[in-house]
């Protein structure tokens, strides 16, 4: 049989180049969401051990605290997986090679940390203390909406209609999936804490994204996501932690040492760490493939796998409503993966153009 | 200490005024003393991340034929990368390349 014309082999094996890079960069925004669903069945369970279980409801600052201590030791856990993943990977001299150029580069790895990390976790669980955990799930929800804004008046992301549907749509499915619990909790004493936890969630969240792909725009993804959490080891570590424990009379070294005491407590945070460890560097992979906002908007999926993951291991079925929101779901991400490999190709409006 | 893998990249784009897959894999694998399947495909994929964002521009793409110790002869896809004026912006932004225009070459391998 004779081989094609060159002219056609050519433009097969192009098509099929762009293809299979779109392709890469929604597996990994769709791993994204399946190990951020998994976190939350050991990120749950680890409130259920001491010292966390053992805090009253209404002691909020306290709470808070417990929060913070949590998160710290989360990071350090975090940070040996990915020495583990880049080690693997043939990366850590990369890491080393990024981290030191902190006046250029790697400060925006630090401002992401700042962003997803203090203000998107401690504003989530103040929604989650002073409203409830479904308006804090609700206002996450919205993150992908701040990211591909400020990546798009920022450097110029491209979404196309398409994309910008998918988004809309999967966002509208898990409105379905929360919004219904949503009724017995707005309102409350201090509710306006809540709602502004809301708010710093969705941004921090939505603009993490946006500026880690600042700094991703020169460096590798798996070594952005090392630095960015080796920041926010820094954060916790050397400015907040020790504020807190000098400042307030929070019990930050009992709670730090009861914590790395209890072997049940650490079972759950390498548990979580694990998740959110891949999760977190497969949504980094996924911004350099297909963009910020695509990235995160298949990343909302999150929503449909937690609730089959706690179903998975509580036995507890999700309400009927919850199938209209997957189908929702499922049609925005095949809206999105719909468009055309080409247009995803080139994720910036770039006046000099490509002469592919 | 030498430059990051994805600086480096740009800072050879910008000295050579554009340059083959190739060529430019080559010089990134001599560099950094790295070898093997798993490198090469690493560039490859470094590549198509700068160019989805903007900073690469792919041109004048060529089916080859590869001759890989390692694999049987097959035919792939080369591109010609050249830098856009988005990458150099960016490359300004990040300390790359000085508003004079000069590369930070003490840090070239």
């Amino acid at each position: 049989m004779q081989a094609p014309p060159y002219a056609a082999r050519l433009q097969s094996t192009l098509q099929r180049h762009y293809a299979r890079n779109q392709r890469w960069g929604f597996m990994w925004a769709l791993w994204t969401a399946i190990l951020w669903g998994a976190w939350y069945v050991p990120g749950t369970a680890l409130w259920y051990e001491a010292p966390y279980v053992d805090i009253p409801q209404d002691q909020q600052s306290l709470k808070l605290a417990a929060t913070a201590v949590m998160t710290w030791v989360h990071a350090l856990a975090v940070f040996v997986f990915l020495l583990l993943w880049n080690g693997v990977l043939g990366k850590v001299g990369d890491y080393a090679r990024t981290m030191v150029r902190f006046r250029r580069i790697s400060k925006w790895y630090a401002l992401a940390s700042l962003c997803g990390g203090p203000m998107a976790i401690f504003g989530s669980y103040m929604a989650m203390g002073y409203v409830g955990p479904v308006f804090a799930a609700v206002t996450s929800l919205f993150y992908p909406v701040i990211g591909a804004v400020v990546a798009r008046l920022w450097y110029r992301e491209k979404i196309s209609t398409r994309a910008a549907l998918g988004m809309v749509i999967i966002m509208g499915g898990g409105l379905v999936i929360y919004g219904p619990g949503l009724f017995g909790e707005v309102g409350g004493d201090n509710a306006w804490l809540g709602y502004l936890g809301g708010i710093m969630s969705a941004l921090g969240w939505g603009m993490e994204g946006a500026v880690a792909a600042r700094a991703m725009d020169v460096t590798d993804p798996d070594v952005g996501i090392h630095c960015r959490f080796s920041f926010e080891i820094l954060f916790w570590g050397i400015l907040i932690l020790p504020a807190l424990a000098l400042f307030t009379s929070l019990p930050i070294g009992e709670l730090l040492l009861t914590t790395v005491q209890n072997p049940k407590a650490m079972v759950w945070i390498v548990l979580a760490s694990a998740c959110h460890a891949y999760c977190y560097t497969a949504f980094y992979k996924s911004f350099s493939l297909i963009g910020v906002g695509r990235g995160e908007a298949i990343g909302n999926l999150y929503a449909v796998f937690a609730l089959l993951f706690i179903a998975a291991f509580t036995l507890q079925m999700p309400p009927w409503y919850f199938l209209v929101g997957l189908i929702l779901t499922v049609a925005g991400s095949f809206v999105m993966f719909g468009e055309s490999a080409e247009n995803v190709a080139q994720l910036r409006d770039n006046p000099a153009g490509e002469h592919a | 200490m030498k430059l990051h893998i994805k600086g480096f990249l740009l800072t050879r784009l910008y000295q050579l005024g554009g340059m083959r897959d190739q060529v430019l894999i080559d010089l990134t694998l001599q560099a950094y003393s790295l070898q093997g399947r798993y490198a090469v495909n690493s560039l490859h994929v470094a590549l198509d991340e700068l160019s989805a964002a903007g900073l690469v521009a792919r041109n004048a793409p060529q089916l080859i034929t590869e001759n890989g110790s390692d694999v049987l002869p097959r035919e792939v896809l080369s591109f010609y990368y050249q830098l856009t004026p988005f990458g150099l912006t960016r490359m300004e932004d990040t300390g790359l390349l000085s508003r004079e225009g000069g590369v930070m070459e003490e840090y070239c391998a």
